[in-house]
């Protein structure tokens, strides 16, 4: 066995009882369901989006919790420098953690799928409801990697995540389709399905985000993750990557 | 750290030694690569320490050594030789049944000692060129550390392994020692091999109120009066002059609270 392998080993196991417990909670909303005989929890003007309120509440806590362990449960049990001592590069190390991220988190997305599968099969389409789920994933990933990186508590980075992600992600979308002197519209997702478009423009604007938090999570523990000076780091780049992102959108002018 | 400059020959130990506080796990941890140098440049075994290329090349033993709670002891084992490709299979069983590590317990059941021990095992058996322990004595029991201090750093030194090991124990580890650096404040105020501090310092007692000869360059501490440059034939007249006055070897422990006060 390499060494690149053992440590991508040893960080997919660290995420394993995250994952399980992640998947039982989507238990819930099949059974809700079979227990109310209707493929919708509460009936309303938005009922179809309202049935996928478990998995969206869901996302930001289970990206959240896999991404914020870590660096910063690490940190919590002093084992940082036990792993650091590891023959790799640092750029192997981020990248084999953020992979052992990305498959369980991918994982769980697939079954979160196969949850709502039912819905699609009654011919409401929910592309744009998938695909939002993916992009809130993303997102929080993002969110609880860098402050992983940044924190010495996984519980700490972890409400930090959830927080951002979702204050990000609705804010973010309501700035974006100018609603900001109005009430987010709960609706809104439905909609967003039917405008390929709109699809791909807010996966730019949130890949985007979700790449610079990335960027910013490498430059806080490239060098020395233990650092303190990791902060200046991190918290420099994102602010600099956001304001490019920003700079960015202003030149084009929120071009949908 | 301010103008800190150390060299580690093959086989050599050095020992660091200094009031809580001097710098000496910053230091280390620099040279782990752990920490980043505001200013300055490092080079451990011709390499930068942020690179990590030389990782494969060290063996570390941190102050409290942390281990995922989850796992069991042997788990990590196979992890930690995996993770080294000169991992020496042999030499780490060998260390298993010395250090008496039990594989089926889970690391988070470990106590102090038993998790240095463990700590121990993974910074010898992948036989590195460099070792580096930061006050590796602290948890063990005095079994432990004589093992430590005795058969297995001799062991890695006759291996031709370099050895920098930072202690407060130096009654211990005295006899373990080819070179002691102490730190005070960020700064080396002695680097130099026990063999010629034995040789130049000695630990004089004389009668109250009676001034040691100039050419002894004498240090008074609370450890007692220390002679830091030693001459037969000074000697030899002094104690005709002073009569009941005496000499003896001079301990590490005697040496760093005189340079502590001095310095």
């Amino acid at each position: 066995m390499t060494p690149q392998l053992a440590f991508f080993q040893y960080e997919v196991r660290r995420h394993l009882s995250a994952f399980v417990i992640a998947s039982l909670c989507l238990l819930g909303l099949p059974i809700a369901l079979a227990l109310k005989g209707s493929w919708r929890y509460w009936e309303g003007p938005s009922g179809d989006f309202l049935t996928t309120l478990v998995p969206y509440l869901l996302t930001p806590w289970v990206g959240g919790w896999i991404a914020a362990h870590g660096w910063a449960e690490d940190r919590s049990q002093k084992t940082l420098e036990w792993l650091q001592t590891r023959p790799l590069s640092t750029f192997q190390l981020f990248g084999l953690r953020l992979l052992a991220v990305v498959i369980p988190v991918a994982a769980w997305l697939f079954l979160a799928y196969l949850t709502m599968l039912p819905l699609l099969q009654n011919g409401n389409d929910h592309r744009g409801i998938i695909y939002n789920l993916a992009l809130l994933l993303a997102l929080s990933v993002g969110f609880g990697s860098f402050f992983s990186a940044l924190l010495e508590r996984p519980a700490k980075a972890l409400v930090f995540s959830v927080f951002s992600t979702y204050c990000f992600h609705y804010f973010y979308i309501a700035i974006f389709l100018r609603k900001l002197s109005g009430p987010i519209r709960w609706d809104l997702w439905v909609n967003l399905s039917e405008t390929s478009l709109l699809l791909i423009s807010m996966a730019v604007e949130i890949v985007i985000p979700v790449g610079i938090l990335l960027l910013a999570t490498w430059a806080a523990v490239r060098v020395c993750p233990g650092d303190s000076r990791r902060w200046i780091r991190g918290v420099g780049t994102l602010l600099l990557g956001g304001a490019a992102l920003s700079a960015i959108l202003v030149a084009l002018g929120f071009w949908i | 750290m301010r103008g800190v400059s150390l060299r580690v020959e093959p086989g050599e130990v050095v020992g660091l030694a200094g009031p809580n506080g001097a710098g000496k796990t910053t230091l280390l941890r620099i040279l782990m690569g752990f920490l980043e140098a505001q200013r300055g440049s490092v080079r451990v075994l011709d390499e930068d320490p942020r690179s990590r290329r030389q990782l494969s090349e060290i063996g570390w033993m941190p102050e409290s050594p942390g281990f995922p709670a989850r796992l069991k002891v042997g788990q990590l084992i196979e992890f930690q030789a995996a993770s080294f490709p000169k991992w020496d299979s042999g030499l780490a069983a060998e260390l298993e049944e010395r250090l008496g590590i039990a594989r089926d317990v889970r690391t988070g059941d470990l106590s102090r000692g038993q998790g240095a021990r463990l700590a121990l095992l993974f910074a010898l058996a992948h036989r590195p060129r460099l070792l580096i322990l930061d006050d590796p004595t602290l948890g063990l029991d005095p079994a432990g550390r004589r093992l430590l201090l005795g058969e297995l750093l001799g062991a890695a030194c006759d291996a031709g392994t370099g050895i920098l090991i930072s202690t407060h124990l130096l009654a211990e580890a005295e006899w373990s020692l080819d070179r002691l650096v102490i730190l005070k404040e960020g700064r080396v105020v002695l680097d130099e091999p026990v063999d010629s501090l034995k040789t130049r310092c000695r630990k004089v007692q004389a009668p109250p109120g009676t001034p040691l000869p100039a050419e002894l360059a004498p240090l008074p501490s609370s450890a007692g009066d220390l002679a830091t440059q030693w001459d037969d034939d000074v000697w030899r007249q002094f104690r005709v002059t002073v009569p009941g006055v005496d000499a003896q070897p001079v301990s590490l422990e005697d040496l760093y609270i005189t340079f502590m006060e001095t310095s």
